[in-house]
Formats: structure tokens, C-alpha cells, sequence
């Protein structure tokens, strides 16, 4: 099993306040990580570091074993696809325009946008089934549509990492689940590594393989979903009781209980 | 298929209102000179022998020395600013951006007065030192405007920045003129912006400045769009944000200068051209950038032609005409965007 990602004792503040402490851990290649906490945890904190959107201190923060601040940023690009946690553009791109935009981190200056480019871009909205929408503007589409096309965009940089912040927030249920399968499919499919920030623990018990469980800037608890939620665990680090029931060859159900 | 017709079309127009606009400009003036004999005059120059004999050596001169320049200068200083216009709207991801709203026309104003009331701007050569002068007033107020609001600040903290700017240096242009009285006219010209001076000289060591310049944003068109989805985004598409948006500035604000040394600061052009393409053809940069440069020529065109013609013989500053048709545009963005706001 690879580990694209690794993390060596990596800390973030900003300005007086610690967000991160000595975060150590090593992110499993072809799987699907959810990063859970509670809020200001520093979920968010720690996708932007893996990604190098906010500048980690040296060697904390390794892609493939080398140091990610030696990367030249169109190649960190060419390896992670991002889908931010607010995607409200402020003019209205169309809906292939904004996803061929993927393509720029393999686009010399002088290079033109090629037929390949086309295929991948073409590709990669049949994937996410918003093909149908590519001539829309991006304020013509519902949120669920434009999570889709994010991670349409995402794709069209053929990553083989994919980092999504929140993407199923703000989302009815039936688009929150059509997400989550999606990314699902390109874990099995596609063997790409999804880390994945989530609120809802019961869409990170049923999607993922690993979860990484935050607390007040260190990492509570690491593991399979059904080892690390647990109702001791969510009682220490989110302060709510719960029971976990299982159903007949599904991966157990977290419910809250009033105390 | 149907957004091509649509650029080719959009394109046809404008090139179309652009010829005439420029042909028609050159017949405006306090010499009657009909189109045909402009027509007769424009095209004897390249082929001698079709000269017509009705034609004066006056009008030849008014022709070529006093209306074709300035119609070119009009044309460039137009496109330079619905260029810069456009790449300042991206780079501060601000749909009310434009040099001259965030005081980066005033700065370019502010140096060249400097170089010229100091008499400095005489160390280099004349065609030279003024720009040059300007450019250093433009940067200058580019760098302040954008530590105080284009990172990532609010769209609001941008705008005010901008009048803050404009507050200052205009004191400090009433101050220096206060001491400087008999630089007054030429100052206040720069102020008022106005395309009456402008002779073959201003047009060829600007038109090259502004040529380069807006040819090398193109290349850029890919991180403009980027840079409009924000940091994030722009950032994990493999943009180098830092290093563009200041080349990004640096570049609009040379073209900006440029402009500005040969006719002040004329407000507005870079406002509204980018907002109606962007209307037209879509916010691509790709097509956006030389759409704008075209509306922006056609914009300052005509309302050049208008400040010629509306009381001859005088004419008004063509800087107050583009202010009367931009300012209530602007406010009425203002209210669209409040409304979306609360």
C-alpha cells in the first residue's frame, strides 16, 4: 500500500493561535480519507496545507517522498485536484469553459488548447453527468450541479489525488449521496486517493476507508470508520452521546441521543 | 457553434463602428473638410497620383498633423484603457475595478505633473520623461491600492481605497499647483483629460508602449481566469498567484501610464467597456481582453468626436464626457451589487 502523502509533525498558527499541533500521519494511497472535527478543528487547515494553498514549514509536508515545497506549483497541480469549500465565481463562466480551466497546469504559455485537451474536458463532465449542462453559465446551475462541475474541473487536471473541502454541505440528501458515490467510483475505479473533509459522520462511516478524527488541532483518532467512530471517541472529541446501530450487512448507523 | 456566430458577429460590429466612427471623426472641425475630400486626402497619401486638384495643402495639413493623430491617440489611449480596465476587474476580482475609480489614473497624473513642474522630466528625452514620470506616479498608487485592499479584502475596502487615493492626490495636485501657478493650464489638463494636444509624437512612443503591453496580458488570458475564482481556487489550479498578480498590475498599470501621459485621466472607459463584453461575449478572458480594447477604442472615439462637436468651436475636455455617460452606469452597478449583497 503507497502513501502519496505523508505528514511529519506538522503545525500551523495563525497569527497566536495554534491550529495544528505536531500532526503526524501518512495518508493512504486508493483509498478514501474523511478528515472529520469538530468546528475550527482545523479540518480545512490541514487540507490546505496537503496542497501547499497555505505554505507548510520544510519537510513537514511530503507528495511521493519529496518535500511538497520543492514542487514548482503546476506540478503539485498535475497530482492534486481541489474542490474549495466556496466555489461562488463572481462572472459567469460557462460550465465547459470553467472545467477546461483543469487543463492549465498542462498548458505551456504558447500551447494552445489541443483535441486531447477537449476529450479529457469531455471526459471528465460525463463523469460527473453534467456533460448536458456544458453550455450553461455557472449561475444558471443548482449547488449540486456546481459541486459537480467542481469536481469535473478537478478531474480534467488528471490528478490522482483529489481534495474536496466540505463538498456535500449545503446539499439536499439525494445530491449529498449522488456526491459521495461519485467519489466513491473514482477510488474503486480509477484507484484515485480521496481526502475528503465532512461534517456528517454517517456519510464518512458509509463512504470511507480511513478516517482522520480531529480535535483542537490534534489528530484524536486514525483508523477504519467503524474503529474510530465510536460512541466513546464522538463523546470526547464532539461532547454528544450517541449509539451506533448496525442493519443487516451495512456498516453500522450513528444515532444522536438527547441526554 | 452559436457562441461563435455570436464572437464573430460582436466582432464584425465593432470593427465596423470603429471605422466609422474614426471616419467620421476625422471630418469633425473647425475647417470644413466633406468625408469624400478626407477620403481623397487619407488615400492620395499612399497613392499620389489619385490627389484630387480641389484639394489645399491646409486641409492636408489639418488631416495628418491635427485630426488623424489624434483620432489614432484616441483609438490606443481608448483600448489601453479598456484593457487595463479588465485586467484590474480580475486581478482584484472586483466588477467595479478600473484605473481611474482606484486612483491609478490620478497617481500616473500626480507623477507626470511632478516630472514636469520640477522640470525632471527634461533629463530624459521630452517623449520619454513624461511617461516615465507617470508610470512611477501610476505604480506607486497601484502598490498602495493594492496593500490596502486587493488582498483578499472586501470588495467595499478596494473602492474606498480608491477614493481615499483620489481624496489625496488630488490635495496634493491643488497644493502643487498653489505653488506652481503657471504650470495651471497644463496640469488641469491632465486632470480633466482631453485629447486636444495629442500630435504624431505622443502616438508613436505610446501606441508601441500600449501595443506590447496589452499583447503580453493576453498571453495570461488562462491565469486571468483563474485568478477571477479566487486564491484558492487559482492556487490549486497551478497558478502562481503572487508572481502573476503583480506582474498582472505591474503591466496594467504601464499601459494605464502610457495613456495617461498623452491625455490625463480620462475616467470611466475602463469601467464599463470590460462590463458590456463581458455582457456580449462572456467573461472568458480569451475573447474578453480584445473585445474590451475594441470597446474601449470605440467608447473614447466617440465621445471624442462628441467633445469636438457638441458647441464648436470650443471643445470639452473628452474626460467629462466619458464621466457623464460612465458615472451613473457605475452607480447603478453600485445598487446591483448592494442589493445582492444584504
Amino acid at each position: 500500500m503507497s502513501h502519496p502523502i505523508s505528514l511529519q509533525n506538522l503545525s500551523w498558527s495563525y497569527g497566536s493561535q495554534q491550529v495544528l499541533r505536531h500532526i503526524t500521519q501518512e495518508i493512504r494511497g486508493g483509498c478514501f480519507t474523511s478528515i472529520l472535527g469538530p468546528n475550527g478543528s482545523g479540518k480545512t487547515t490541514m487540507l490546505k496545507l496537503l496542497m501547499r494553498i497555505l505554505i507548510p514549514d520544510h519537510h513537514t509536508v511530503t507528495l511521493d517522498g519529496q518535500d511538497i515545497l520543492q514542487y514548482p506549483r503546476r506540478d503539485i497541480a498535475k497530482r492534486i485536484g481541489s474542490v474549495p469549500q466556496s466555489s461562488r465565481a463572481e462572472y459567469p463562466y460557462r460550465v465547459y469553459d470553467m472545467v477546461l480551466m483543469g487543463r492549465y497546469p498542462h498548458k505551456g504559455r504558447f500551447e494552445g488548447i489541443a483535441k486531447i485537451d477537449h476529450d479529457i474536458v469531455r471526459r471528465a463532465l460525463k463523469t460527473t453527468e453534467v456533460y448536458h449542462l456544458r453550455k450553461h453559465s455557472i449561475h444558471e446551475i443548482s449547488g449540486g450541479e456546481l459541486q459537480r462541475v467542481m469536481i469535473s474541473r478537478a478531474l480534467a487536471q488528471e490528478p490522482d489525488i483529489l481534495a474536496l473541502d466540505e463538498p456535500t454541505s449545503h446539499l439536499d440528501p439525494r445530491h449529498q449521496l449522488s456526491i459521495l458515490r461519485l467519489l466513491r467510483t473514482l477510488v474503486l475505479e480509477r484507484d484515485i486517493t480521496v481526502m475528503c473533509v465532512l461534517h456528517d459522520l454517517n456519510s464518512a462511516m458509509h463512504f470511507s476507508d480511513r478516517v482522520i478524527l480531529l480535535d483542537q488541532g490534534n489528530i484524536a483518532a486514525y483508523g477504519h470508520p467503524e474503529e474510530v467512530l465510536t460512541p466513546a471517541s464522538i463523546k470526547r472529541v464532539y461532547g454528544v452521546d450517541t449509539q451506533v446501530r448496525r442493519f443487516d450487512g451495512e456498516r453500522p448507523h450513528i444515532l444522536y441521543v438527547d441526554s | 457553434m452559436y457562441r461563435t456566430a455570436r464572437y464573430f458577429s460582436t466582432a464584425a460590429v465593432l470593427i465596423i463602428l470603429l471605422v466609422l466612427s474614426a471616419g467620421i471623426s476625422l471630418t469633425l472641425g473647425a475647417a470644413d473638410i466633406s468625408a469624400r475630400m478626407v477620403g481623397n486626402i487619407l488615400i492620395s497619401r499612399i497613392i499620389p497620383a489619385l490627389e484630387s486638384p480641389q484639394v489645399r495643402q491646409t486641409h492636408i495639413h489639418i488631416i495628418m498633423y491635427l485630426r488623424l493623430p489624434r483620432v489614432l491617440t484616441a483609438l490606443v489611449v481608448g483600448a489601453a484603457l479598456g484593457i487595463s480596465g479588465t485586467v484590474f476587474q480580475a486581478v482584484f476580482r472586483n466588477p467595479m475595478a478600473d484605473p481611474y475609480i482606484l486612483g491609478i489614473s490620478s497617481g500616473a497624473a500626480f507623477g507626470a505633473a511632478i516630472g514636469l513642474v520640477t522640470g525632471m522630466s527634461a533629463f530624459f528625452s521630452l517623449r520619454w520623461g513624461i511617461p516615465l514620470f507617470a508610470f512611477i506616479g501610476g505604480i506607486g498608487a497601484t502598490t498602495v491600492i493594492y496593500l490596502l485592499g486587493g488582498r483578499g479584502r472586501s470588495a467595499t475596502t478596494l473602492l474606498l481605497a480608491g477614493v481615499a487615493m483620489n481624496f489625496l492626490l488630488s490635495s496634493l495636485m491643488s497644493l502643487m499647483l498653489y505653488f506652481n501657478r503657471d504650470s495651471l493650464e497644463s496640469v488641469v489638463y491632465w486632470n480633466m483629460g482631453s485629447l486636444a494636444a495629442s500630435g504624431w509624437e505622443d502616438v508613436s512612443v505610446m501606441a508601441p508602449i500600449i501595443l506590447v503591453g496589452g499583447a503580453a496580458l493576453l498571453l495570461f488570458q488562462r491565469e486571468l481566469n483563474a485568478m477571477t475564482l479566487g486564491d484558492e481556487s487559482a492556487l490549486s489550479l497551478g497558478v502562481s498567484i503572487r508572481k502573476i498578480r503583480i506582474g498582472m498590475l505591474g503591466l496594467a498599470t504601464v499601459v494605464t501610464s502610457a495613456s495617461v501621459a498623452v491625455s490625463g485621466t480620462i475616467g470611466f472607459v475602463g469601467l464599463i467597456t470590460p462590463h458590456v463584453m463581458r455582457i456580449l461575449t462572456g467573461p472568458n478572458h480569451k475573447t474578453l481582453l480584445p473585445y474590451s480594447a475594441a470597446a474601449g477604442a470605440l467608447f473614447l472615439t466617440v465621445s471624442d468626436a462628441l467633445a469636438r462637436s457638441i458647441v464648436p468651436p470650443a471643445e470639452i475636455p473628452v474626460g467629462i464626457i466619458t464621466a457623464i455617460a460612465g458615472a451613473p452606469y457605475f452607480l447603478y452597478l453600485l445598487k446591483h451589487r448592494f442589493r445582492e449583497a444584504v
